[in-house]
């Protein structure tokens, strides 16, 4: 399939953007454990595990580089367990875009279109994105150039509008409680970074594929500051406790401002700026599981299956949770860190052990280290399959009642 | 056969979009067919009930060239019911308007002197969790029933149910009293260490008065304060200080002291496992007022004249502050929240309901004058 080229730029556009439009839209950090007055804490330690995610995604993209996941998992691993591999990335894609748009439904729903149906907003907005899917990432990354100052002017004006009416006590005593809490409450955001395993499809997109990782840490890096900044003005002005009892923090939050009489209710603007970010994000995720199930599959060229992936989508967002509250039990740490935790080492662990082999062992030979290298992933990719439980159980002990 | 197929595509792209456009107009909501709720009051009934009352917008009785609304027309619409919740109150009332209620501009939320004592969580709660209302809806207090506020037409004012809220926005903007609303008042209703205040209002026979300030231990109302000791309270609490001040020297001269602005800054102590704070107002003003021989230019007058404005200010603030402690027993000033915030582990051990009304305050106030109006002396 021929592989249309996209900016780096382009590419920090649409991670940031894909990536912002989540974590603000119900505030994790603050709403997912009890990190409370720390939560802007929180969102720092969210940078720092996400940071680890995106190096072990961009990382093994970009050595190569003008391969897609599915392309040098099967070098990787050989063809059968790469596929697998490939399936659980696609997988994970196919899930991150039903939740995001499952969340702007419900906020829509709750806020605004009360009386319209969830399936509607969702269809419609996962539609708009399957048209842009089709058209290309290229098409994509140019709507991304062009939202990209809208969606940030809407945001510093949202967010510009209430900060003077922070009060720094409700922001005390700060990590007075230890770091327990405020661990639990980065492991959610930092799970949701699971939205850069487009990163594995997208790099071989890129111009300068050997610069993608930089590009997704600076997106990364901005997307975690618009969320320390969130997090400090949500609470500084709704308190901890108000704040934590919020479904979406953010949006109370804009309901409170009031900028002159003739200037209310401009919870309007940050949803202006998450329609933008979701339109981009669900896209790019479309096209992502188009391209990597049209490679997995062998097709020619990945359109046909666009919009049947859309209805697909739209109908798992609709079906997977009952109601909001199931979606925020999801987005508790002791589910989500697990569940999330399995797609890394059902895909990326197996690949970089067998990439570290063939890079150690030194020879891209047929029958050598290279097929000795293919051996050890396929294990290791066992190993990955047996250890998922013990792991899980591990991570419940250690949080706790997360 | 190609551009066949494409066109049928188109076709039926837009005969899908049209169907469904007509799907949405059936279900329409102008805003010509809306009912605005501008005012609600909610008061408590016997049984256990609440009654409601809704102070609807009536459009046809605005807009006419002589003001005041079309003749023998209100420019507002009372509805009452009782109900046993809020919600159960609001479809009763649906049920007998034409159109569909809107709560999204409601200006003001009045709420009866009986409820507030016996408690307005439930009330706070729904304006909270509902997705339709203005938390900057003005929360007050009524002095007697919520109702009769509703009913008052003051003359001033063309749409009698923005009355409240625009007097209210006028004191704030006059720097008397701060924004108190429901996002204010439930934030503070969440928070530890400091408990929520709310305007009180009383109905005339044809207009509204601010007559003072009802103090809410959490969501029940424990007391309440006269319009001017609310205004040293909000001196005390927010630094807002339009206020005038009337005070007589010990040779009779008297002066009326005029508030322009205020300094305020709080300080917590802490000496083992007690505290104690020490509040310090630097107020600034002129005098609006003088009744005497001397002359003003005179400095050592004048500063005879500042200390004495300082000496009452100071003992007013202290009478309120030890009212509130020893009477009401409520931490409104949100001392609690410093305590909380310097000292959590210290807090985890603080009863702090029990423990404010015994905990040292003292309040230090130095009054500056800076002008003397278009007299000299």
């Amino acid at each position: 399939m021929k592989i249309t080229k996209i900016a780096n730029r382009q590419l920090l556009f649409i991670l940031f953007m894909m990536r912002t439009t989540v974590t603000i839209a119900f505030l994790p950090v603050l709403t997912s454990a009890d990190a409370a007055q720390d939560a802007w804490v929180a969102a720092l330690f969210t940078f720092l595990g996400s940071a680890v995610i995106v190096i072990l995604v961009a990382a093994l993209g970009a050595k190569y580089p003008k391969q897609t996941i599915v392309e040098y998992s099967t070098a990787l691993v050989s063809t059968w367990p790469g596929k697998v591999v490939s399936a659980v990335v696609l997988w994970a894609l196919f899930t991150i875009a039903a939740t995001d748009v499952r969340i702007y439904g419900e906020v829509l729903v709750t806020g605004f279109l009360v009386q319209t149906p969830l399936a509607v907003i969702i269809g419609g907005m996962v539609f708009v994105a399957a048209v842009a899917a089709w058209q290309g990432i290229e098409v994509i990354a140019r709507v991304a150039d062009t939202l990209f100052p809208l969606f940030v002017l809407m945001l510093v004006l949202s967010l510009g509008m209430v900060v003077p009416l922070v009060e720094i006590r409700n922001l005390q005593p700060v990590m007075a409680r230890g770091l327990l809490p405020v661990v639990r409450g980065s492991i959610t955001p930092t799970a949701i970074a699971a939205q850069m395993l487009v990163l594995t499809m997208l790099i071989p997109a890129v111009t300068e594929p050997n610069r993608a990782l930089a590009t997704a840490l600076w997106a990364l890096a901005g997307s975690s500051l618009v969320l320390v900044v969130v997090a400090v003005v949500t609470v500084g002005i709704l308190g901890p406790e108000q704040a934590s009892r919020s479904v979406f923090p953010f949006y109370v939050l804009t309901r409170s401002i009031e900028v002159t009489e003739f200037v209310q209710r401009i919870e309007v603007l940050p949803m202006f700026a998450w329609g933008f970010g979701l339109f981009i994000g669900i896209a790019t995720l479309i096209y992502s599981l188009a391209y990597g199930l049209a490679q997995v599959l062998g097709l020619a060229d990945y359109r046909p299956l666009v919009f049947p992936l859309a209805a697909l989508q739209t109908t798992f967002s609709v079906q997977a949770y009952k109601d909001v509250f199931e979606l925020l039990r999801f987005f508790k740490p002791r589910v989500v860190g697990p569940y999330i935790l399995a797609w890394f080492i059902l895909s990326l662990f197996p690949l970089w052990a067998a990439h570290f082999i063939r890079t150690v062992w030194g020879s891209r030979r047929q029958g050598g280290s290279d097929g000795q290298g293919r051996v050890w992933g396929q294990i290791l990719a066992v190993f990955s399959f047996a250890s998922y439980r013990p792991l899980c159980d591990y991570q419940h002990r250690l949080l706790g009642s997360a | 056969m190609k551009n066949k197929l494409k066109a049928l595509k188109i076709l039926v792209f837009i005969l899908i979009v049209v169907t469904l456009s007509f799907r949405g107009w059936s279900s329409s909501r102008d805003i010509e067919k809306r009912s605005f709720v501008l005012t609600q009051g909610v008061d408590t009934a016997p049984d256990n009930t609440f009654s409601v009352t809704y102070s609807l917008a009536n459009p046809q009785a605005l807009g006419n060239e002589e003001g005041g609304g079309s003749k023998g027309k209100e420019s507002a619409i009372i509805y009452k019911t009782r109900c046993r919740n809020l919600w159960q109150g609001h479809h009763f009332i649906q049920a007998r308007t034409e159109h569909p209620l809107f709560l999204g501009h409601v200006q003001t939320l009045v709420l009866g002197e009986e409820l507030a004592r016996q408690g307005i969580g439930r009330v706070v709660d729904v304006f909270m969790r509902a997705a339709e209302t203005r938390l900057k809806t003005w929360l007050v207090v009524a002095e007697g029933e919520a109702g009769k506020i509703l009913e008052v037409a003051p003359k001033p004012e063309k749409l009698a149910p923005l009355y409240i809220g625009r007097a209210l926005e006028m004191e704030d903007y006059l720097n008397v009293i701060p924004l108190l609303r429901v996002a204010e008042f439930g934030i503070r209703l969440r928070n530890p260490g400091e408990h929520p205040v709310a305007p009180m209002v009383k109905a005339g026979d044809d207009e509204l008065a601010l007559t003072g300030l009802a103090l809410f231990k959490d969501d029940k109302m424990v007391g309440k304060l006269n319009h001017e000791e609310m205004h040293y309270f909000f001196l005390t609490v927010a630094g807002k200080g339009h206020m005038f001040k009337r005070v007589e020297t010990s040779a009779g001269d008297t002066f009326s002291y005029e508030i322009s602005n205020v300094k305020r800054r709080v300080r917590l102590h802490r000496t083992g496992d007690q505290v104690s704070f020490s509040v310090l107002l630097a107020v600034e003003g002129n005098i609006v007022e003088a009744v005497t021989e001397r002359s003003l230019r005179d400095m050592e007058f004048l500063a005879s004249v500042e200390q004495v404005i300082t000496e009452a200010l100071a003992k007013d603030c202290r009478a309120l502050l030890t009212k509130i402690q020893t009477e009401f027993q409520v931490d409104s000033f949100g001392f609690g929240a410093m305590v909380r915030g310097r000292y959590p582990k210290l807090w985890a051990q603080l009863d702090w309901d029990q423990d404010f009304p015994t905990v040292p305050i003292k309040i230090t106030l130095d009054a500056t004058i800076r002008r003397l109006g278009m007299v000299s002396e």
